[in-house]
């Protein structure tokens, strides 16, 4: 089980920059992380010093950047991720983690097809370095509100992904949704092929259902509001197919087929 | 120095007490169970309870609102999977009992009369999130005496019974489960409300209405823990927006011969081990020698 290297750190952080418009790329220090950490992980993470705001933040783990620092990208909307953008390179930030179960990382797909819509492709890019260490063939589907909300793309071309990017409003590539263009990407190419959805609950529960339909694999990252983040409070469950399941300790990752969807 | 406290029959290495649903096995890796005076589990009803819609959490100023809902897998699964791992951990144990009748309550608390590691039980009955066998126990001083009665009437272990805030007098219903046989109370549990996402323009936890935890509660739990002392005769237990050691000794210095501590770990694991060391820390510095020397010092 994952939770087995779950541990509570102080982590050095090497950098945190703006990378886009309101999207942070924060890298921190930590070789057993980097070890442990598997794509669909996050850190639940103590972002102020005293009680206010009072929660940690669960902040999805981006992709390792070498043998000892892993890095996090996250979205200043709040109060709370406010205060992680003002830390500054040689602070320390205070982590539990490696947290959650994690994406299934499995040889025997010839290719996968990663669908993220906002900040969604967080967790997407670790899966994709994860698939492309294994020399799976990754297309990546990347949804945004309009191009300035589009990240990270020149880091997925540059692990050998293919790219195709759909904005609402048109400002780039194709216009709509992302999940508008995923089952010509699902008969695009050779099987077995496996879909990971990380993104807005309409975006994922699309996604499913068109899996669904192909009778593809498919997995989708869930956010819900967290407190304790390790499985202790039961504040974060969803419903699924089995009952209520924590999304912090259960998922964050769940098969497409056993979650209940109600948004 | 001596922070050894005897409440309701129970000899504890300490005061500092986990509060239920705040505090699973989980923690157990960031903290060390055994250097605390007791862990209370979530919750247990006679069978598997599922909880609430989502969202059940939802952060609020300086405190946060829950609405689980008594979420649980029933009393053989805590006695059978869990138990076990509390005690493999080496912590003392108060199993905390829920129930929708009064018959339900005293059927788990039989069901643990023939369990060895559970030290004493906490009656919930002051559980807000729920429709049936919650909170309208702690509320009516007959009924929440009812239910304490009939539970010593069967246990073998002392019982404390948990208060809610959302009551018009805490010290009447307080001092109903004193005459029916309580060893001890414990106060506070959540304090009523609410929030509205505005984003969604909806309530912000699907339940609509929740219970109020952490540092927001502090001087409400501290009032109702300070008249509580003043009323009645049995040990009180205090607890409500606990997150330092000072906290804690507010509590006690307002006459609780123990605390608890809830919300406070999910922002920092260690905080139980901490106020146990400060507390110890404040004995030294003040030339206590015993723990018992503070408690309720701060009465007038
Ligand atoms: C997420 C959550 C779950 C809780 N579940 C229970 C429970 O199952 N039984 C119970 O008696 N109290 C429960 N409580 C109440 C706490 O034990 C405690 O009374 C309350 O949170 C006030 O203390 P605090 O401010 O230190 O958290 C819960 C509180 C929270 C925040
Ligand atoms: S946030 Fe507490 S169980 Fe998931």
């Amino acid at each position: 089980m994952a939770e087995k290297h779950l541990t509570q750190d102080q982590l050095e952080i090497i950098s945190n920059k703006v990378v886009g418009d309101g999207f942070y790329r924060l890298t921190v220090r930590s070789h057993s992380w980097a070890k442990s950490a598997r794509a669909g992980q996050f850190a639940h993470i103590r972002v102020g010093k005293g009680l206010e705001p009072l929660l940690r933040r669960p902040i999805s783990i981006h992709g390792l950047d070498d043998r000892d620092a892993i890095a996090f990208l996250y979205q200043a909307k709040g109060a709370g991720t406010a205060l992680l953008a003002a830390k500054r390179t040689g602070e320390t930030i205070d982590a539990i983690g490696p947290a959650g179960n994690g994406f299934t990382v499995d040889a025997r797909f010839r290719r996968i097809i990663l669908v993220g819509g906002g900040i969604g492709v967080a967790p997407l890019m670790f899966l994709a370095q994860a698939y492309r260490a294994k020399g799976t063939a990754v297309t990546v589907l990347l949804g945004a509100r309009s191009k300035d909300c589009l990240t990270c793309l020149a880091d997925f071309k540059s692990l050998g992904c293919q790219v195709t990017v759909t904005t609402d409003d048109g400002s780039q590539g194709h216009r709509g949704y992302v999940t508008d263009i995923l089952e010509q990407h699902i008969s695009a190419g050779p099987g077995p092929v496996a879909i990971f959805a990380c993104g807005p609950t309409v975006m994922m529960r699309r996604a499913a259902t068109i899996a669904g339909l192909y009778d593809v694999f498919c997995e989708v990252s869930l956010e819900e509001r967290m407190a304790c983040g390790v499985g202790a409070c039961l504040g974060c469950a969803v419903m699924t197919t089995t009952g209520y399941r924590r999304v912090c300790a259960d998922g964050p990752v769940f098969s497409a087929e056993e979650v209940v969807w109600t948004g | 120095m001596n922070l050894t406290t005897d409440i309701a029959g129970i000899q504890l290495k300490n005061p500092v007490i986990m509060a239920s649903g705040t505090f699973g096995r989980e923690y157990g890796r960031f903290t060390d169970p055994a250097k605390l005076g007791a862990v209370i589990p979530k919750s247990v009803t006679l069978e598997a309870r599922s909880g609430n819609p989502a969202p059940r959490v939802w952060e609020t100023t300086a405190g946060m609102l829950n609405s689980i809902g008594l979420e649980n897998r029933g009393v053989t699964y805590f006695v059978e999977e869990e138990l076990p791992l509390w005690l493999g951990l080496g912590a003392t144990v108060i199993a905390s009992v829920a129930g929708e009748t009064i018959d339900e309550f005293v059927r788990v608390a039989e069901i643990f009369n023939d369990v060895d590691g559970i030290s004493a039980l906490e009656l919930n009955v002051s559980c807000p999130n729920v429709d049936r066998g919650g909170i309208q126990f702690g509320c009516r001083p007959r009924l929440a005496a009812d239910v304490t009665a009939a539970v010593k009437s069967v246990a073998n272990k002392p019982v404390i019974v948990k208060l809610t805030p959302n009551v018009t007098s805490i010290t009447e219903i307080a001092k109903a489960v004193e005459a029916a046989g309580a060893d001890a109370v414990s106060l506070i549990n959540t304090v009523l409300g609410m929030a509205i996402d505005i984003a969604a323009e909806k309530p912000a936890l699907g339940r609509v209405v929740g219970g109020l935890s952490g540092p927001a509660i502090k001087p409400i739990a501290l009032r109702l823990v300070y008249e509580t002392v003043g009323a009645i005769d049995i040990p009180v237990i205090g607890l409500g927006g606990i997150t330092t050691p000072a906290d804690a000794l507010e509590f006690m210095l307002a006459g609780a011969s123990a605390v608890q501590i809830g919300t406070a770990t999910f922002i920092e694991p260690k905080t139980g081990e901490q106020v146990v060391a400060g507390i110890g820390t404040y004995l030294r510095e003040h030339d206590y020698d015993n723990i018992t020397q503070l408690i309720g010092r701060a009465r007038l």
